[in-house]
């Protein structure tokens, strides 16, 4: 029994940086990285499962990225997953969320799990594409926005709550294998332990190419992918308005707008 | 067993040995200029000195190296770092004459409160970028000349800044009255700064004697009109200022504005029959306030322990002069909140926290328990391992706490907790030297700056590290 976990480095900026000179993103050099918000439900929510079934189940973690993306995979060994992989060359510079998820489902096809968990979406560039791209793909039932699952290895079925609109939630059952892109709250993820994290430290992580998982050249990188960043910019201020004055005028406007929008 | 170093050369070597940037930047201030060259050489790329500007604690050395670099928005960094000095902030004034970035670098260092006297004073006269000149207005360390030419300059937009600042003095507060709107009048009648002569006469609308009744200079015979005015909002004010009459205290106690009472209920010099009076309030804010109050009776406490609002009776809970068997019944109370106020108690004796801990789930009160000093070490032993992160906090925050345990703490998943434990006085330096390689670079900055204090500092008597 295997489930395969896909994780993110993500970038964060603070309040100044600057453009890179082609314009298309942030200067990297402003940029701070960490594991994806939800790509840290998503493994606990596939240790759980590993955990309750008292070691049967392989935890396997795959990213797609350079080098720096090993810190983030190392964080998810210490916490617990038994295996990392991550794919880069070259060729996948440029690759947008679909051409990722035709990477990741190679690794899917190669190491055939019974599930595949993904975050509902990257804190950095927010497409929420990836994951049901990768089930897409791999031509396997899908589930987005995952707030809690009921799945007991070795099942053929899973039952799952999908968070909607409004407050309400749908209850599903899923034939496995299959994908679900997991909402955060749906677990409290774990701190990895001091120890995991030296033992991680010393675990091999796989590094794969896409030609090493049959994909060619046109499948990954600007080639393999369906959009393209054209730009990347700051939207020139003025849509909000500042109140000034003093904390008793600041309050007294701020009371006038707000019994406008009520319309009092 | 690790090492610990001896001396400087020893940090410096284990910091350039791991190429560990935060913690060359937290040795940086106590090593000498050959050390300090060594260090510098590890935050080489930009990335490493954008970095080191924005991070909160970099020390003023670390800053005033990454000056020389002259990278426009590291400059924009620094100028806004609290801890970067004056003489470096006085260069990037020079440095913002010029380049791209000039109203963007001045925007910063007018707001930096470090930023020196007689750079501000160049810019206050001539500037004509509003937006520096609202910066300057609102630094909270200008002087009070700068602020008066600035307040000389009528420009209406800086007039409420200057009016807020608590650095302007009653010279420019007096510059400010003439002409001031409703609500910059009202602001300086409640500034600690007011002129003496604005504070004698009580103004027309309700805000100004809103802000002239909570204002600690104002005269008795002006809180005194001001504590029976019209508007509750008034009243309100002139029952929480320290300097109403205690004479007058027991009227507004009976004030029909439950505002009113709330705010006399929390005074420390509250009669004590208006805090019995107040203690049978319907407001059950009201009740909360003097139950918290220290003044307050024991046998009125007692009757508010068994109150049916939970609040107020955690609120006896917390009353320093709450009386031990009170404390002892409160211990039992169903509401785990209640229990907690308890808890948290410096009085509270072994025994009973020994029975609260029995049986006890609620992380609030396990953790009050943890940092007690009364716990047991067998209390604590437990509560180390505690599944909760509040309560295995709360054992660092124990000043009691045995090396022992403080020991289990090195290894807790978070780091905070890792980075917390360091500064506790009975966690020897050998333990303290284990984290040197923590995984987390917060605590390798932590690790680092202490050790440095600890071997670069001038040894006086009774220097705390």
């Amino acid at each position: 029994m295997k489930i395969l976990v896909t994780v993110k480095q993500v970038a964060a900026v603070d309040d100044d940086f600057e453009i890179r000179t082609d314009g298309r993103d942030v200067d990297p050099d402003f940029l701070i990285h960490d594991l994806n918000e939800w790509d840290n439900f998503s493994l606990e929510e596939a240790m759980k499962i590993k955990e309750a079934a008292g070691g049967e189940v392989e935890v396997v973690v795959v990213s797609v990225g350079p080098e720096s993306v090993d810190e983030e995979l190392r964080k998810c060994l210490a916490k617990g997953a038994d295996r990392a992989i991550r794919v880069w060359d070259d060729s996948v510079e440029g690759s947008d969320p679909i051409a990722i998820a035709r990477i990741i489902a190679a690794v899917a096809k190669n190491e055939a799990p019974d599930m595949l968990f993904a975050g509902v979406q990257a804190s950095d560039h927010s497409y929420a594409a990836t994951g049901i791209a990768t089930a897409s793909f791999l031509g396997w039932p899908h589930a987005a926005v995952v707030s809690l699952l009921n799945y007991t290895p070795g099942s053929k079925m899973a039952t799952l709550q999908r968070e909607l609109e409004g407050g309400t939630y749908a209850e599903v059952e899923l034939e496995c294998p299959a994908v679900l892109t997991i909402q955060l709250g749906i677990n409290v993820p774990r701190y990895a332990s001091l120890r995991g994290i030296k033992q991680a430290a010393a675990k091999p992580i796989d590094v794969l190419t896409p030609s090493a998982l049959g994909l060619a050249a046109t499948d990954v990188g600007e080639a393999g992918s369906l959009s393209r960043v054209r730009r990347m910019y700051v939207p020139a201020k003025g849509q909000a308005e500042l109140i000034e004055g003093t904390p008793a005028e600041q309050v007294a406007r701020l009371v006038k707008i707000i019994q406008e929008f009520k319309g009092v | 067993m690790m090492t610990v170093p001896k001396d400087l050369s020893d940090l410096v070597r284990h910091a350039t040995e791991k190429k560990d940037v935060y913690a060359a930047a937290a040795l940086h201030p106590w090593v000498n200029t050959a050390q300090r060259r060594l260090l510098e050489d590890l935050w080489g790329e930009r990335r490493q000195a954008l970095l080191l500007a924005q991070m909160e604690g970099t020390p003023a050395t670390v800053l005033e190296q990454l000056f020389a670099l002259n990278d426009a928005s590291v400059d924009a960094r620094l100028a806004r770092h609290g801890n970067t000095a004056p003489v470096v902030l006085e260069k990037l004034f020079q440095r913002s004459q010029a380049g791209a970035q000039r109203q963007r670098l001045r925007r910063y260092l007018v707001a930096n409160p470090a930023t020196p006297h007689k750079v501000l004073l160049q810019w206050v006269e001539t500037e004509q970028d509003l937006d520096v000149l609202k910066g300057l207005c609102a630094n909270s360390g200008a002087e009070p000349e700068v602020l008066g030419l600035a307040a000389q300059r009528g420009i209406a937009a800086l007039q409420t800044l200057l009016a807020v600042n608590l650095a302007s003095n009653s010279a420019v507060l007096q510059h400010l009255w003439a002409g001031a709107t409703e609500g910059i009048a009202a602001q300086i009648l409640g500034h600690p700064q007011c002129p003496e002569v604005l504070l004698e006469a009580i103004p027309n609308t309700v805000l100004q004697r809103r802000k002239l009744a909570g204002n600690v200079r104002a005269p008795s015979p002006v809180l005194q009109a001001l504590s029976t005015d019209q508007h509750w909002s008034v009243r309100r004010a002139a029952a929480g200022n320290a300097a109403t009459a205690v004479a007058l205290l027991t009227a507004l106690s009976r004030d029909e504005a439950e505002a009113v009472r709330r705010a006399v209920a929390m005074r420390p010099d509250l009669p004590v029959t208006a805090a019995a009076w107040l203690a049978q309030d319907d407001d059950d804010w009201v009740r909360q306030v003097v139950a918290r109050n220290a003044i307050t009776a024991p046998e009125v406490l007692e009757r508010l322990a068994q109150d049916a609002v939970m609040e107020v009776r955690r609120a006896v809970a917390r009353n320093p002069a709450c009386p031990a068997p009170l404390v002892a019944a409160l211990a039992k109370d169903e509401n785990e909140w209640v229990r907690a106020g308890v808890a948290y108690r410096a009085d509270v004796p072994a025994q009973v926290l020994y029975q609260m801990e029995a049986g006890e789930t609620s992380a609030d009160v396990l953790s009050g328990i943890a940092q007690n000093a009364a716990a047991s070490q067998h209390m604590l032993q437990r509560l180390v391992q505690h599944e909760n992160p509040d309560v295995r906090r709360a054992v660092i925050l124990n000043k009691m706490a045995p090396r022992a345990l403080l020991q289990n703490i090195l290894q807790d998943p978070y780091a905070l907790h890792r980075g917390m434990v360091l500064r506790h006085p009975h966690l020897h330096d050998e333990d303290r030297w284990q984290l040197h390689q923590d995984p987390d670079p917060r605590v390798r900055f932590a690790v680092y700056g202490y050790f440095g204090r600890r071997l670069g500092m001038p040894k006086t008597p009774g220097t705390i590290i």
